[in-house]
């Protein structure tokens, strides 16, 4: 590798970073990402390896080493330091950027040169991140959603790290079109007459009482168990052989007063629920939803990283709204954004997923916000929904039956192997074990199912009564879930297909799977296990004219009208058009 | 394959008009019959190779035997079975508005997708299907679902199909998202 580069450039104030914007959008503005990031680069490496040099030569002359050593540890911290620092200002001088008329061109790569040319059209959303250590130095990073990447995962565009005000310049020069720029999006889509000039107007702000959510959410418990492993963790830097020696004593005093078990777990539960209460605060910390005059909705967020997304309205194919089962039972919601180019997918190390539009909301908050965001006066999401056929309660009842059975038998296979376990204890429990082995079976397997049955029950009925669905003016509105309840409202512009699929037990109990395909989110929603008739009806109804000219109406409906026919049995005929 | 739970008010579904080529049925047949063919030869030479290392358990010979049996058998009936079903199934059709397209055999599935949103038409042609003469047409939209496809139909109709599609979806504007 060539010598230091950060020398040409770095330490000029004539960089194009900061020269004036005088020719931005038009010719030949190449521009390059702050030089600021080299010299924090050194900067943080420094920190580390001065002070930690510095130490190691005190250390080894205490204890009688060589100058020679001395020697190695600068030098090897010298190294530590200039190599990094040299990758970033390599990469740094290597990376370029301009927008270019109708086009956001970026020249980067050290080994591999890439260049990436995106139509501006094409960018969906913009993210606009701090995090701490950028914060005194000014910067921010830019993460750019195009069209392309929805589903895709990946490819996402990265600009990191531009001075903040240059970073707040690009996020509005992307996202707004010029007004000669004719719309792509389907007619009647989201924005119109919106993007006059005028102010951001909030949709919603953060209330700190909507932390207290956190704690009965399904995070809890996993990070009071993070904890606990976290615990045994630092206890094993003391050593192995104490770590052990603690477990075995905690496990001891477990075995002989089980109810110890209680005020064990419930500080674990504390403490995972204040964890997940700080990672929800520092996610949320001034947490606001704007509508930008510019025709673009914008989310900020974030304590020590703040985070900015702006998302282009016209892009907004709906909202989701999901209840998890704890937030249900306290009330709450969380609202998330069907939009082209926004997948599900959180940043990096970023526990929120890119298309939250909020934390968890009273659910009537999060009604009112997820009507703000479709710019309705009533969310689509709160519409009363069609249930489905008793089939449907009947497909998932037997899987849960299905699945009972599988835990029964599982339960009895393993019986002989509790059997021989009973032997092994002392002997009140041994009577027990001597109890022949049909018996024995017959406790594993009624275990068995007496431990799973009940919750598989319980799912299948929840899972049922979560299903619903129904055909608003403008949108399509589906809901799924039995532990995480979700609600989607789907623009109906916003369907770009459909599939319906049937399995062979679908089959025998008249329903199917109806499906409209997007390009927003994940690229489909689902109406599960809806009546044939009733599924097809709702596709035609959603978007005229598409499915419509491939149904066979019987007589009896032509006379009775769409909705008066409501036994929703029907089938789909692989015989010839006029073979049923 | 007419289902009789109808009842006498709900829409139905019509197919799509075209069917796949008739070869589509030996296509198939012939695809399975090479997989049946690699998946009862490794346990078949297994059986062969394994007594010749020593002395093995004469389970070990005989399972072998029996699995090589199993999944020849398991594969012919497949092969006599699934092509058929998947013919009398699979069907495709290019309205003037949209492209609709009928596939599977237990798991059925039928798809539609406006002209005006399709994004790219390709077509595509495997070595086995070469030898048939017969072709896909895979047509992608912007959604991350998946694609249409129209699968094994005669490479000549395949192209005009194509050719029509990719007229269709020129045509339309936007982004198609």
């Amino acid at each position: 590798m060539s010598a230091h580069a950060p020398v040409p450039g770095a330490d000029t104030d004539s960089a194009p970073d900061s020269a004036p914007d005088s020719d931005f959008g038009s010719g030949s503005g190449w521009r390059r990402l702050s030089p600021l990031t080299v010299w924090a680069w050194a900067l943080g490496l420094g920190a580390v390896a001065v002070p930690g040099s510095a130490a190691g030569t005190v250390l080894v002359r205490l204890g009688g080493g060589s100058w020679l050593w001395v020697a190695l540890i600068v030098l090897g911290a010298a190294a530590g330091t200039a190599l990094p620092t040299a990758v970033a200002a390599l990469r740094w001088s290597r990376t370029r950027y301009r927008i270019s008329g109708r086009r956001l061109e970026i020249r980067t790569g050290v080994a591999a040169v890439s260049y990436r040319s995106v139509p501006r059209e094409r960018i969906r959303s913009v993210d606009v991140a701090v995090p701490l250590w950028m914060r005194p130095l000014g910067l921010c990073a830019l993460s750019i959603g195009t069209a392309e990447q929805a589903g895709s995962g990946g490819a996402q565009i990265r600009l990191s790290a531009v001075r903040r005000d240059e970073g707040e310049r690009l996020r509005a020069r992307l996202l707004l079109r010029d007004p000669a720029d004719p719309a792509q999006a389907p007619a009647g889509s989201a924005g119109d007459g919106r993007s006059g000039a005028g102010t951001a107007r909030e949709l919603v702000r953060l209330r700190p009482v909507w932390l207290g959510y956190a704690p009965v959410s399904a995070a809890a418990p996993a990070l009071g168990a993070a904890a606990v492993g976290a615990a045994f963790n630092v206890l094993s830097l003391a050593g192995r052989d104490r770590a052990d020696a603690a477990v075995a004593a905690v496990y001891g005093q477990v075995l002989d007063r089980p109810l110890l078990l209680l005020p064990g777990v419930a500080a674990a539960l504390l403490v995972g629920a204040a964890a997940a209460a700080a990672v929800q605060a520092e996610a949320w910390w001034g947490y606001r939803v704007d509508r930008e005059p510019d025709g673009t909705l914008r989310l900020q967020r974030g304590l020590v990283t703040t985070t900015s997304l702006s998302l282009e309205e016209r892009r907004l194919r709906g909202v989701e709204l999901r209840r998890a089962l704890p937030q249900r039972w306290f009330g709450a919601a969380r609202v998330r954004a069907v939009a082209t180019g926004l997948a599900a997918e959180g940043g990096r190390g970023d526990p929120v997923p890119r298309n939250a539009l909020s934390p968890d909301l009273p659910h009537r908050r999060a009604l009112a916000l997820s009507a703000a965001v479709v710019g309705e006066s009533e969310s689509p999401a709160a519409a009363p929904l069609r249930s489905h056929p008793r089939a449907a309660l009947r497909r998932r009842v037997v899987r849960a039956l299905a699945g009972t059975a599988v835990a029964a038998a599982a339960g009895a296979g393993l019986a002989p192997a509790a059997q021989w376990a009973l032997a092994q204890t002392p002997a009140g429990m041994r009577a027990l074990a001597e109890a022949d082995t049909a018996t024995a079976l017959a406790a594993g397997a009624s275990a068995g199912a007496l431990a799973v049955g009940p919750p598989l029950a319980g799912w299948a009925v929840s899972a049922y009564r979560g299903l619903g669905h129904t055909v608003l003016p403008g949108y399509l509105v589906t809901r799924t879930g039995a532990f995480v309840r979700t609600t989607v409202a789907l623009r109906r512009e916003g369907i770009i297909g459909w599939r319906i699929s049937r399995s062979p037990f679908q089959r025998r109990a008249g329903l199917a799977t109806v499906t409209a395909t997007t390009a927003a989110g994940p690229g489909r929603f689902s109406v599960p296990d809806v009546a044939l008739g009733t599924g097809l009806r709702l596709a035609d109804a959603s978007v005229p004219g598409l499915l419509g000219r491939f149904l066979v109406r019987p007589a009896a409906e032509r006379f009775t009208g769409v909705g008066a026919a409501g036994s929703g049995r029907g089938a789909v005929s692989a015989g010839p058009p006029n073979g049923r | 394959m007419t289902l009789t739970r109808s009842a006498p008010s709900a829409p139905v579904l019509r197919p799509p008009r075209h069917r796949v080529a008739r070869r589509a049925v030996a296509w198939w047949s012939a695809r399975i019959l090479t997989l049946t063919a690699a998946g009862a030869a490794t346990p078949a030479l297994a059986a062969l190779i394994v007594p010749a290392t020593g002395n093995p358990p004469p389970v070990l010979a005989a399972a072998l035997v029996w699995a090589a049996a199993a999944a020849g058998a398991a594969g012919l009936a497949a092969a006599a079975v699934v092509p058929l079903w998947r013919f009398r199934v699979h069907r495709w059709e290019v309205a003037d508005t949209a492209v609709y397209t009928a596939s599977g055999w237990l798991w059925q599935e039928w798809r539609v997708a406006p002209m005006s949103r399709i994004q790219t038409v390709d077509t595509h042609r495997g070595p086995l299907q070469r030898l048939f003469g017969l072709a896909d047409v895979v047509v992608t939209t912007a959604s991350a679902a998946g694609p249409i496809s129209i699968v094994g139909i005669g490479a000549a109709q395949a192209e005009r199909a194509a050719a029509e599609l990719t007229e269709a979806a020129r045509v339309s504007e936007g982004d198609a998202t």
